[in-house]
């Protein structure tokens, strides 16, 4: 045959692999540091339910403004004479709780338009994709105000403005990402061997966005914090007497010439959440990617 | 000679592009114009010609996968766009195909085990999964310990032949192969070449081998259609075409065959990219503005694809053959 096929050699690449992939998967730094920072969040929301150093409603004026370590309270008092650390552990709840619901929102709703968008194109897309042009101009907090006025300010509406006002960037995300899996090959392959669009999204490009899934969610988790922090320091959040993270910011301002600790606690707390969720969305995409355990 | 399995006739197919300005028409591009060919139970049919010149639409109508814009694909006589859902299930698993990266064919996310049973379980085919997972494990040459691992710990050419595998998975009378080595390393293509030729006997494979090589198709095709610009200008028995190719834009082909020792070859080298290749087209012959052999008709009128000598074996479409 001809000249350019001669040379039929073996193949040295068939040596057997040994190693197994989850032998090789590690654990990286970020999963770890960020595991136990949301863990720590968590650990301490959990138990305000049964536990917390004092009653975080509980008003003292006569202690109030006290410095960290006074009597007892690790962090000090407010301005009412409260226990900062038990208002802190139950506004972590709070946090936690408007985070998870405002991101499960967003994905629930965003990744299926944006697959939607990704999977049929042509003026199906352009709807999706215009309406969601229109959702994103439309900035968080005036939503926050109307879904307050129309149903009375308080944590419910926090977070479905919050989560509303997310669904365009996941829808985005979304669509942008699975384009992309949509014209490769295993798709075109599953089509062959007769698997619909849906089963396809949900199979096949779904796992192979999860990566940027993933650390969009925990940045739209870190950044609806913020937002709840700054919806309540609105007075759009929480309502007195729950503890929030964001109020707790908004009240210490008064007192900030005085007592700088107090607005320096609510603030570190939401600074290292964010940093936490963030650290653990990376963390859990390079344990989640089979290429990447790989080469670490 | 067999039975045609699969048939195409007058098949055009046109993509259109997004509108350049608001108010114009949508550009089309024609990326097939009347195509007819025969593919033969039993045979391998190789596609030949380079990109853009429509191989790989060509291979997708054939599968179904996309539809033509006029024109039929026949399976076994029947057409396939007006097949019933349990017919296009029975098309599905009896039609395959193989792709050129083998990166990117296989998913990412999943086991080979998974991958190559996945066509099974789409289609619905009621048998032991495990035991026909290694059964095709062993066909391709794998380990059965691959089914176990994720496509990324393979090589290319193993990767190619989980590709095979999950292919041959449901049983198929037709493998379309889209340039099934032309991603490989050069040390793995004749093997891989080898072991379609291998699974082509054990498994009694009507074959459609897409390649812009010509000495790929000369090493495992036995009729070969030489595409130009979305439309056929060649088909013949591979041994016939290779030692004396009608068309001028076949003698083209054959003379980039990279030889170890080569004599003098038939065309000039001058007949590089030229306009005329893309989809644009106007009246005449669309291989005139590379060809060396042009006379004024051809920029008049397009020639048809004609059959030559008595056992019309062979067919070419140029004003300069053709006469």
């Amino acid at each position: 045959m001809s000249t350019t096929l001669a040379f039929d050699q073996e193949d040295p690449t068939d040596a057997p692999v040994t190693n197994t992939p989850h032998e090789r998967r590690q654990i990286g730094a970020n999963l770890i540091i960020g595991a136990t920072i949301v863990t720590a969040i968590i650990a301490a929301a959990l138990v305000s339910f049964v536990w917390t150093p004092f009653d975080p409603t509980n008003i003292e004026i006569s202690d109030r403004l006290q410095g960290v370590g006074w009597e007892g309270h690790v962090l000090g008092t407010d301005h009412f004479g409260r226990d900062v650390l038990s208002q802190l552990m139950v506004g972590a709840r709070n946090t936690l709780f408007i985070g998870i619901l405002a991101v499960g929102i967003a994905l629930v709703i965003g990744v299926p338009l944006g697959g939607l968008a990704a999977a049929r194109r042509g003026w199906l897309e352009e709807s999706v994709m215009r309406l969601s042009d229109v959702m994103y101009a439309f900035p968080a907090i005036l939503l926050a105000i109307l879904l307050s006025a129309a149903r009375g300010p308080g944590t419910s509406s926090a977070m479905i403005a919050i989560g509303v006002a997310y669904i365009p960037i996941v829808a985005r995300v979304t669509r942008g990402a699975a384009l992309t899996v949509f014209q490769t090959d295993y798709i075109t392959a599953a089509h062959s061997y007769g698997r619909g669009k849906t089963y396809v999204f949900v199979r096949h490009v779904v796992p192979n966005i999860s990566s940027v899934l993933i650390v969009q969610a925990t940045v739209l988790f870190a950044l609806a914090i913020l937002a709840e922090a700054a919806l309540s320091y609105l007075g759009l959040g929480a309502q007195p007497p729950t503890p929030s993270w964001g109020r707790s910011l908004f009240e210490a301002q008064t007192f900030f010439r005085l007592r700088p600790a107090l607005a320096f606690f609510p603030g570190l707390a939401i600074a290292i959440s964010v940093i936490g969720i963030n650290l653990l969305g990376d963390g859990i995409r390079d344990y989640l990617d089979p290429k990447l355990a790989e080469k670490s | 000679m067999n039975d045609p399995i699969l048939e195409a006739r007058a098949v055009s197919r046109s993509f259109r592009l997004p509108r350049l300005s608001l108010t114009g028409k949508r550009p089309e591009i024609q990326a097939l114009l009347d195509v007819d060919i025969i593919v033969n139970e039993g045979e391998t049919l190789g596609i030949v010609g380079e990109s853009g010149s429509g191989k790989t639409t060509l291979a997708h109508l054939l599968m179904g996968l996309d539809q033509p814009t006029s024109g039929q694909i026949q399976y076994r006589g029947n057409d396939i766009a007006t097949m019933s859902r349990a017919g296009l299930r029975k098309l599905r698993a009896s039609m395959q195909i193989i792709f050129q990266d083998p990166n990117a064919s296989l998913d990412p996310r999943l086991k080979v085990g998974t991958i190559i049973t996945e066509p099974l379980r789409s289609l619905k085919i009621n048998t032991d999964h495990q035991t026909r997972l290694a059964e095709l494990l062993d066909a391709v040459g794998l380990a059965t310990g691959a089914k176990n691992r994720y496509p990324h710990e393979f090589s290319g050419g193993q990767r190619q032949r989980i590709a095979i595998a999950r292919a041959l998975a449901p049983n198929p009378k037709v493998l379309v192969a889209d340039e099934p080595v032309s991603a490989l390393d050069v040390s793995v293509r004749a093997k891989t070449l080898n072991l379609l030729q291998d699974l082509k006997e054990q498994f009694d494979l009507t074959m459609v081998m897409i390649s812009h090589d010509l000495s790929v198709m000369h090493h495992v095709c036995d009729r070969v259609a030489v595409m130009y610009s979305g439309r056929i200008v060649e088909t013949g028995p591979v041994e016939d075409l290779f030692t004396a190719p009608e068309h001028p834009y076949t003698r083209t082909l054959l003379s980039a065959i990279p030889r170890l020792r080569g004599g003098s070859l038939l065309v000039d080298e001058s007949t590089d990219d030229v306009e005329g290749a893309s989809g644009e087209r106007s009246s005449g012959c669309s291989f005139a503005p590379r060809c060396p052999l042009v006379h004024d008709v051809c920029y008049a009128d397009d020639p048809k694809l004609l059959s030559l000598g008595v056992n019309g074996e062979r067919s070419v479409a140029c004003h300069a053959a053709n006469n």
